[in-house]
């Protein structure tokens, strides 16, 4: 039988991972602070005037919750966990550490340069920055800076498994590497869409080389991102639950093959349906609009794969576990371990969360939740519960594991998982009712003159869920603060913490070879772009109008 | 290295189990009902979203003469109306509007500063506010009573106070 | 490798398609309930 190889990160490699957590961490302790007093403004709560002195309004606070929580809180985290992923799939260090410390601080200087205007009140934009609301112009350059570090340290990653590549011709890319690799090479084609906006548009536009942007231009550009960003939030969880999951689970992965079958339809699927974010664009034709609804109906196969292939590991780990009859092993899981339970409760919240996404896509169904809090509630179950959740579950392993530490409380960490749980569920469907009811997002509702009587108990359930998730989220926080610098947990022998790496019940070697070859996916990958996103941008682009001169709010 | 590497030329095959197929078969079925019924609200009864109308220049739409120099109603003898209205920080005009029950009513939106939201509760006119686009959608207001139409895009520091009312009289 | 070799090849993840089927019986009920609230608010023409 096969043993696992175990290959020991050097210290060095564990301290440049952990950096990469400690900035996903301060982003997520502050940024998610702003989330809870959204919610309570809701029911008429309203923390922002003790705020003044730093925050000057509920916007302010809004834009920092998006970029600190999506943006950044994400890019830090993901990036750092798929150089582990890279790193300890391959066993092998990366080939240019260098070229990857370069990404990484130019990732660092960009966030530095955006947070200084949010800040200052002078980028409050929110995170998708739409113009022709303007900010000042180095929140644009930092953004840039940031995806530029993302796409280096992706190249890094490339670079790597090239190497490993020469080294060992026919084997099968370890999973963990090929799903990061699948998600930095669909980051790199996704972000030209955003870079192009800022570079050709906004920078020029902030520095008043220009007079004005076109805006429906602008939304164009950021939707081509805007959508894959998504699934650069979600294809590292999936990487944690396809290749990491089932082992702690207790099992194996049922199909490796189908589960880069999945990674690879979320390469050919992810760009070209960004219009699905347009449905009521004045300036996109509804004929277009549909065949990116079409599209975005077929990106739903690979999530349903996902679903099956993830919960038959667990089953057969649960039976394993002597778990009985038709639903006996889920009981049976290892629920006791908060890594296991974050991503369990995730998983079943990324059931809600793609309901509702299959909703949104569904082209005219659009009218009925376009810009309402349905949204909102929405992708607090995709970004903030299906990633972030797992993110912090990956954490309750990861950070002992970096830091050579027990972590300081398995018990509250469980409970911690499990009140973010119900506090979303509170929480979301609130938002999801309000939403369907007419209420706007990216609205401090408690202060919205139109706000009928009949809405305030869903407006006071989502303050409650909000008051839950505050409390989950910085139970987390200070878990992983006190794992992370107390002397007294240092793990003794026996006690570290090892890797989890799932084996297949097929091991890899026996799928098909051709789901490791590259080309033919990329040409797909590229021709499928040209003719969803080709004709429009041509059109879109030749009748270019830059009348609209903008504000700064 | 050497001791790991597995066999490279072991026998390979997708091993699909049986239950996965009929599963991705079911996910497939299922997608496409779906896609048949949204096909058949929007294409055979009418409920669309926005297409292209209009090109407008966001500093000029609004002075001179064009229709939403002077927004407001504009009825027709058969009894439908065109209604054009101007969004700006932080309001509509006209932010009141009354109209009969029964009649045919078309929207035109446009933005002559940053973009806005346009979502009429109640019914199902929910459309981005584009600065050099113009926004249009018709609706048959049966139901007499009043609706409101509030921005639902971030637009700026009054963003939440911004609306209107419709009301719709017997 | 672990205790499951044994029951490897009997393994039917019946309990998955059950979950999966309650999925899409609750993805049916609340898609649809969207789908005739939309229907319900009216036409909306261009
Ligand atoms: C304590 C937990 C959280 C609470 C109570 C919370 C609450 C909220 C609320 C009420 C809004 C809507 C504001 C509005 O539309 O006016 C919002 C927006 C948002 N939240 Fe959260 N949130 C939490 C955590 C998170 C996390 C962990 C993430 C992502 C990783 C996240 C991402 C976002 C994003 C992207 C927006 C949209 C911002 C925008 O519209 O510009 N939130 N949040
Ligand atoms: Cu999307
Ligand atoms: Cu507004």
């Amino acid at each position: 039988m096969l043993t696992t190889p175990t290959y020991e990160l050097t210290k060095s490699e564990k301290s440049f991972v952990s950096i990469h957590l400690l900035f996903a961490f301060v982003a997520l302790a502050i940024g998610t602070l702003f989330g809870p007093l959204q919610a309570f403004e809701f029911s008429g709560v309203d923390f922002y005037p003790l705020l003044e002195p730093v925050i000057q309004s509920y916007y302010q606070g809004l834009t920092l919750h998006g970029v600190l929580n999506a943006l950044i809180f994400t890019t830090f985290f993901i990036t750092g966990f798929l150089t582990l992923t890279t790193i300890y799939g391959l066993k092998r260090p990366l080939k240019y550490p260098l070229l990857n410390q370069i990404g990484f601080w130019t990732m660092v200087v960009g966030l530095v340069m955006a947070a200084v205007p949010i800040l200052l009140n002078q980028a409050s934009v929110l995170y998708t920055f739409y113009p022709p609301l303007k900010a000042n112009v180095f929140f644009y350059f930092g953004l840039t800076l940031v995806v530029v570090g993302s796409w280096i340290e992706g190249y890094g990653f490339i670079f790597t498994w090239r190497e490993w590549r020469k080294e060992n011709p026919g084997v099968r890319t370890p999973l963990m590497t090929f799903g990061g690799l699948i998600t930095m090479v669909m980051w790199q084609l996704a972000t030209l869409g955003v870079a192009v906006e800022i570079l050709t548009m906004l920078i020029p536009w902030a520095l008043g080389w220009i007079d004005g942007v076109d805006p429906q231009l602008a939304r164009t550009y950021f939707w081509f991102t805007g959508h894959p960003l998504v699934y650069f939030w979600l294809l590292p969880a999936y990487v944690s639950w396809y290749a990491m999951l089932p082992k702690q689970a207790g099992g194996k992965l049922f199909s490796d093959s189908l589960a880069r079958i999945a990674f690879w339809l979320f390469l050919l699927l992810s760009v070209p349906l960004g219009f699905h974010h347009q449905f009521v664009d004045p300036g996109v034709p509804a004929g277009w609009k549909y065949i990116h609804a079409v599209l975005t109906y077929s990106v739903f196969f690979p999530s349903m794969i996902t679903a099956f292939t993830v919960i038959a590991s667990l089953e057969r780990a649960g039976r394993a576990r002597g778990g009985k009859g038709w639903l006996g092993w889920i009981p049976k899981l290892p629920w006791n371990d908060p890594s296991v339970s974050a991503q369990l409760l995730a998983g079943i919240l990324f059931f809600f969360g793609g309901i509702g996404g299959i909703t949104n896509a569904s082209y005219n169904i659009n009218l009925v939740i376009h810009n309402t809090a349905w949204v909102s509630g929405h992708f607090h179950l995709t970004v903030a519960s299906a990633v972030a959740l797992s993110f912090m579950g990956i954490s309750y392993w990861l950070v002992p594991y970096l830091r050579g530490k027990r972590l300081w409380s398995r018990k509250w960490a469980v409970i911690q998982t499990w009140l973010w749980f119900v506090g979303m569920l509170i929480f979301s469907n609130a938002m999801h009712v309000l939403g369907l009811l007419g209420a706007p997002r990216r609205t401090p509702l408690g202060e919205a003159p139109y706000i009928p009587e009949e809405w305030s108990g869903h407006l006071l359930r989502t303050s409650i869920g909000g008051a839950i998730l505050m409390v989950s989220a910085y139970m987390f926080i200070y878990n992983i603060a006190r794992t992370w610098w107390s002397k007294k947990l240092n793990a003794g022998p026996g006690e570290l913490v090892e890797i989890p790496a799932a084996e297949s019940v097929h091991p890899a070697q026996q799928t098909p070879a051709k789901l490791d070859w590259w080309t033919p996916w990329l040409i797909g990958t590229v021709a499928l772009i040209l003719v969803a996103y080709g004709p429009q941008l041509i059109e879109q682009i030749g009748n270019i109008d830059l009348s609209s001169p903008g504000v700064m709010p | 290295m050497s001791e790991e590497t597995p066999e490279v030329s072991a026998e390979t095959s997708l091993h699909i189990d049986p239950y996965e197929r009929n599963w991705m078969r079911l996910t497939v079925v299922l997608l496409v009902v779906f896609a048949t019924a949204v096909t058949i609200a929007g294409f055979a009864l009418g409920f669309q979203v926005p297409s292209p109308e209009e090109r407008v220049d966001p500093r000029t739409v609004a002075i001179g003469d064009g229709p939403f120099a002077d927004p407001g109603l504009r009825e027709y003898p058969d009894g439908s109306y065109d209604l054009y209205i101007v969004s700006q920080m932080f309001s509509f005009s006209p932010n009141e509007v009354t109209v009969r029950a029964g009649s045919e009513v078309t929207f035109y939106v446009t933005s002559i500063d940053v973009q806005h939201g346009f979502k009429l509760q109640n019914t199902n006119v929910n459309m981005q506010i584009v600065p050099g686009q113009v926004s249009k959608l018709t609706v048959t207001f049966d139901e007499p009573g009043t609706y409101d139409y509030i921005c639902t895009e971030y637009c700026g520091s009054a963003h939440a106070q911004m609306y209107g009312t419709l009301t719709v009289e017997k | 490798m672990e205790e499951i070799k044994s029951t490897e090849e009997e393994f039917h993840p019946k309990g998955t398609a059950l979950v999966l089927a309650i999925f899409v019986l609750v993805l049916i009920l609340l898609w649809g309930t969207v789908y005739l609230i939309l229907l319900s608010r009216g036409m909306t023409t261009v």
